[in-house]
Formats: C-alpha cells, sequence, structure tokens
C-alpha cells in the first residue's frame, strides 16, 4: 500500500485540481515519462496558475500538494522544485515545506510533547528566510506557476500500524 | 568492462534533499543526548568527513571496476544470512558514504570550498551509495525512513530460526543481568568507535507470529583498531536477539501510549516514551562473533555465562576510558578520523578485498583533508553547529535554477 502518512487527509483522491485566477478550475496535467524535464523524478506536473502573494502559494501547496514525507520529527513537502515565470523571466527554484520545527531543533520537553499523528493535521509552512533549499523569493510574486515537481515517490511503510496514526492505519478500528 | 555507473549530475539534487530529509530527523534526536568530554568530536569529525568526501571517491571507483555495478549491490549480501557482522549494520553501510556527504557540506560551511566543487566526488558517492542500498534493506530502499522507520535486513527464514533460541526473561534477576550487559555492550562498542555510532547497530523489528524481533550487535573490538590490544580479551562483536510483545505494542499504540518505536539510518532504537524497550521485552538470545566477515563464526552464550562476560566488559570500558584520558588531545583528532574512515570497511570486506584495499591506500591520510583541517580547525566546533543545521546537503547550484551563492541559508544554532 502507498503510505496515506504522506497525503495530507485520507482521502483518494488523486488528480490534483487548481483554480485558475479566473476562477475556471484548471486540471493540471501529470506528465508521462517523455515528457518529464528530470527522468529521475518521482513525478512531474504541468500547471498553468498565477499566484498574486506567498500567501496564495501556501495555500495551493496545501490543497494541492499533498505528498509528504513523514518522520518523526515533522513533516516534509516533496513538490521541491517548481517552475515559474516571473517579472519576464522563467526559472527553476527550490521549494523548502514542511509542518513541524524547522530545522528540527527540539529540545528534551519538546521532544516529549511532540505528536506527530496530531501534526499531519497542520498546514505546512514555506521556509521563506535565508535557506538554500529555498530559492523562490517573496518578491517573485505575482507569478505564473508552470510545472512541479515532485522528487521522491511515496513511503511504503513495512509496518503501518506501527508508523502511521491509528486512524490512519486501520489500527483503531481493530479488536486487539 | 566492470564499473561504477554514475548519475546524472542533476539527480545528486534529488539525493542530497532525501540526505537532508532523514539527516535532519536523525539530528532532531542525537541533538537531546549529551557528549564526552574526552573525545574532541568536533575536529575528528571536521577531518574525517573530508578525508572520505576528497579520498574515497577513488575506493568507489575502485570497487566498481573489481565487482561492477552487481557486485556494489552484492556488498550487504552476508548481511542478509549472519549478524554480528558490519555487512548488516546500518550505521556504516549508511554512513561509510554518508560521512563522506558531509565532508562537503563541512568544507563549504567552513568557506574552504563551494558548493559546485568537487562535483564529481559527490556524483561518485552518491552512484555508489544507491547501488549499494539497493542490495540492503529487503524492500531495496535507500532509506529507513522510506519504510516507516523498520529496518529489515535478515532474510525471514534466517530470524525465524533465532526466534527459536531465545531464552525468556521471566526471572527479575536475570533480567536485570541482561540489562546490565545489554548497556555495557552498547558502551564498549560506543567506547570502541570514538564515541560514534558505527559501533552498534539494531536492524528491525522482524515478525514472527506473536512476536517483533531486533536483533543488536555491538562491535566492541574492532581489530583493524591499533587500540585493539586495549579491548584484545573481547570478541570482535556481541549480539543480542530481543523479542517484544507485539500485541501489547498494538494496544499501547492504539491508545496513544507508545508514540515511536523507530529504527533509524544510524541503527538506532528511539522509543517514545523512551524507555518502552524493556516494558515490551520478552525473551533474549546472546552471542558473540570473533571475527568480522568473510572471517568468524557466531557462537551462542547461554544467558547463564553473562556475568563473566560483564565483568570483562566493565574492565575492558574502564581500560578504554584510561587510555582516552592519557591519550594527547591531537592525537584523538587523528584516532576519531581513522574511525570514520573504517565505516567504508565492510564495503570491502564483504568482497574479501581488504588487505589489497590496503595496499591501493585505503589507510592513507589525504594531505587536502589535512590542509583543509588546519585551516578550518579554530572555528571547527562553529563549523560542525552550522553545518548540521544546514542538514546535510546543499544543492549544487546549476544553470536553469535561482542560485543563492555559497555563503547565504545557514541557520544559527540557539542553545
Amino acid at each position: 500500500m502507498t503510505a496515506q502518512g504522506i497525503r495530507e487527509d485520507s482521502t483518494d483522491a488523486v488528480a490534483p485540481t487548481v483554480e485558475a485566477q479566473s476562477g475556471a478550475v484548471v486540471e493540471p496535467k501529470v506528465k508521462d515519462a517523455s515528457e518529464k524535464r528530470f527522468e529521475w523524478s518521482h513525478e512531474e506536473w504541468a500547471v498553468d496558475v498565477e499566484l498574486d502573494t506567498a500567501e496564495s502559494f501556501e495555500e495551493w501547496l496545501h490543497r494541492e500538494t499533498k505528498y509528504y514525507i513523514r518522520a518523526n520529527a515533522g513533516f516534509y513537502g516533496q513538490c521541491v522544485i517548481v517552475c515559474i515565470e516571473s517579472k519576464g523571466d522563467e526559472f527553476l527554484c527550490y521549494v523548502d515545506y514542511y509542518k513541524g520545527k524547522f530545522p528540527p531543533w527540539y529540545n528534551a520537553e519538546e521532544l516529549s510533547v511532540l505528536d506527530i499523528d496530531e501534526l499531519r493535521h497542520d498546514a505546512p509552512q514555506v521556509k521563506w528566510d535565508e535557506w538554500e533549499w529555498t530559492t523562490l523569493q517573496k518578491n517573485d510574486f505575482p507569478l505564473r506557476l508552470k510545472e512541479v515537481i515532485f522528487l521522491y515517490p511515496p513511503q511504503e511503510p513495512t509496518m503501518e500500524w506501527l508508523f502511521l496514526s491509528p486512524e490512519e492505519s486501520g489500527l483503531a478500528e481493530m479488536d486487539i | 568492462m566492470k564499473k561504477l555507473e554514475l548519475m546524472p549530475i542533476e539527480e545528486t539534487v534529488k539525493w542530497a534533499k532525501h540526505n537532508s530529509w532523514y539527516v535532519a530527523d536523525l539530528l532532531a534526536r542525537r541533538g537531546t543526548e549529551g557528549e564526552n568530554p574526552l573525545i574532541p568530536r568536533a575536529e575528528y569529525e571536521m577531518l574525517s568527513f573530508q578525508t572520505t568526501f576528497l579520498q574515497h571517491p577513488w575506493l568507489y571507483l575502485w570497487l566498481g571496476e573489481k565487482v561492477g555495478m552487481e557486485g556494489i549491490r552484492d556488498i550487504c549480501s552476508s548481511g542478509h544470512r549472519e549478524f554480528g557482522i558490519k555487512t548488516i549494520t546500518p550505521c556504516n553501510i549508511q554512513w561509510g558514504a554518508g560521512i563522506a556527504l558531509f565532508g562537503r557540506l563541512f568544507l563549504i560551511d567552513g568557506g574552504l570550498i563551494g558548493p559546485n566543487d568537487y562535483i564529481d566526488n559527490l556524483r561518485i558517492i552518491y552512484s555508489f551509495w544507491k547501488t549499494m542500498f539497493e542490495g540492503y534493506m529487503r524492500e531495496g530502499k535507500p532509506a529507513v525512513m522510506d519504510v516507516g522507520y523498520v529496518l529489515q535486513v535478515l532474510d525471514q527464514d534466517v530470524v525465524e530460526d533465532l526466534a527459536t533460541q531465545v531464552e525468556p526473561l521471566d526471572d527479575p534477576e536475570l533480567r536485570a543481568t541482561f540489562g546490565q550487559f545489554n548497556s555495557l555492550a552498547q558502551l564498549m562498542g560506543f567506547l570502541d568507535h570514538y564515541d560514534c555510532r558505527l559501533g552498534l547497530g539494531d536492524t528491525g523489528p522482524y515478525e514472527v507470529d506473536d512476536k517483533l524481533i531486533l536483533v543488536r550487535d555491538c562491535f566492541v573490538n574492532e581489530k583493524s583498531f591499533p587500540w585493539t590490544f586495549v579491548v584484545g580479551d573481547l570478541p570482535f562483536s556481541y549480539s543480542m536477539v530481543l523479542t517484544f510483545d507485539k500485541k501489547k505494542m498494538m494496544r499501547d499504540r492504539k491508545n496513544g501510549k507508545l508514540k515511536m518505536f523507530s529504527i533509524y539510518n544510524t541503527g538506532t532504537l528511539f522509543c517514545d516514551p523512551p524507555d518502552y524497550e524493556d516494558e515490551a521485552l520478552l525473551d533474549v538470545a546472546v552471542y558473540m562473533r570473533d571475527q568480522d566477515y568473510p572471517n568468524g563464526t557466531s557462537t551462542r552464550i547461554p544467558l547463564s555465562e553473562l556475568p563473566e562476560h560483564i565483568a570483562k566488559l566493565e574492565s575492558a570500558v574502564e581500560r578504554m576510558y584510561q587510555y582516552l584520558a592519557m591519550k594527547p588531545w591531537f592525537d584523538k583528532i587523528l584516532e576519531g578520523n581513522w574511525v570514520y574512515v573504517s565505516a567504508s570497511l565492510p564495503y570491502v570486506r564483504a568482497h574479501d578485498l581488504e588487505a589489497e584495499a590496503a595496499e591501493m591506500g585505503f589507510w592513507d591520510m589525504d594531505l587536502r583533508s589535512m590542509e583543509y583541517l588546519l585551516k578550518g580547525y579554530t572555528k571547527a566546533g562553529e563549523v560542525q553547529r552550522n553545518a548540521t543545521a544546514g542538514l546535510g546537503a546543499p544543492p549544487l547550484q546549476m544553470p536553469g535554477f535561482r542560485c543563492r551563492g555559497t555563503k547565504l541559508g545557514r541557520y544559527e544554532i540557539r542553545n
């Protein structure tokens, strides 16, 4: 099974949808292998959406890109590379987004109360400040988002009941 | 022609980011641990990470010539059938190549190289590491995080056989004796490897009926280290097979008492609550092995004989502390360097190439790493803090990508 832990919700929705500025719903296209920019990426989307602000971009990420690496210290977004058009230029840049504390320097007290099962419900944040894995900048907005590149495949937990939340793994409904 | 096939330069971005995810998660746990004042950890890590980054690419290319891609994938095949050897232990398999990536980070953070310097070293290291991991875990994945922090290396029939050899810990006195042995063996493995996890390694949990099983290896006497004479009466490794009550763990996971029971890429078990291992522990078996693969054999130790091994371990730990206390600080930086260099020993031992690798220069110092150490020595602690905050792997700067230069994007650690 593909881990639901990498998805923000437990719905089975796969096809991403984008509401363009006009209000019309646009279906981003999942590129086939011959169209991909990098053959080693997991999945690439062709999208066409105008985003006015950094906040609208974060909302878009939260709504559409539901792949996460579930770690014990947080959730990390897998859409690491985006292609944008901004101010007459087009380029690729990195976007690091996460749920939890990042970098994850928790002290012992913070770790003791950290509940990853609960954290999954939070919205992600982009690491906007000086950070080598976020080269998109707030002053790039407004921009047109053209491509989204997911680097890595979803996790495949060997023991779902041990890794995922009891609700996600089905343990909550199980008689033991 | 046999050779290591290199990935495209751009693909290093994928693995650098992957690296940063699990390194961040590991360091989140390690950051809560103490430090040993006898060990110059920051300085020896600076030297050894640089040594492996600068020097070991030749080793990986040479191994490619000797054994080809399939041979690289087969490096861990002995670890599927045997334990108490270093080809099973994730810390060595992961970090032999992995620490070289930290070397690049230290050099960048020390202002000594830029992110696009030594690009071929980066490609060689990632290509070797990725190929080797294809033959390591049962699932063929490159990190424990990818399969939910479960690290299954041993074949299932081997595990099922081990499950028949365990002894119950119902007697509180026996349980306490085993607890003492478990702590001492781990401490000795840690000390023998200069306070790093290369001397330890858990794999599992494996499932057999209603039990979960961990196999814990403690390398208490690595015989390639010159200080082997200090601990010479110990075997090469002690191993423990630990079984846990699966149904109890499922109930505790369901009711929220057990938040995590995770094996990391260092082969380290982290639990929440931290003392959970003992709560769910049912039975154990203990083994020792005289030499690393491809030599040596494992011998079962009946639990009734643990007290004599505890006495040996207590004495060896005391001697090792004395050795470390007497050793000059700079000498310990050099010795720590060789410990991390030795993380690549399983790669050559797997194909019985240790002696040939030594002739080729496995133990030689790359003078560039010594030069860089001297340039960065006074700020090793600061560089280590900043580099680990950089989470392991800054991306290359490539055409078509927005770049940030070499000095931006670092985080200060606030203690």
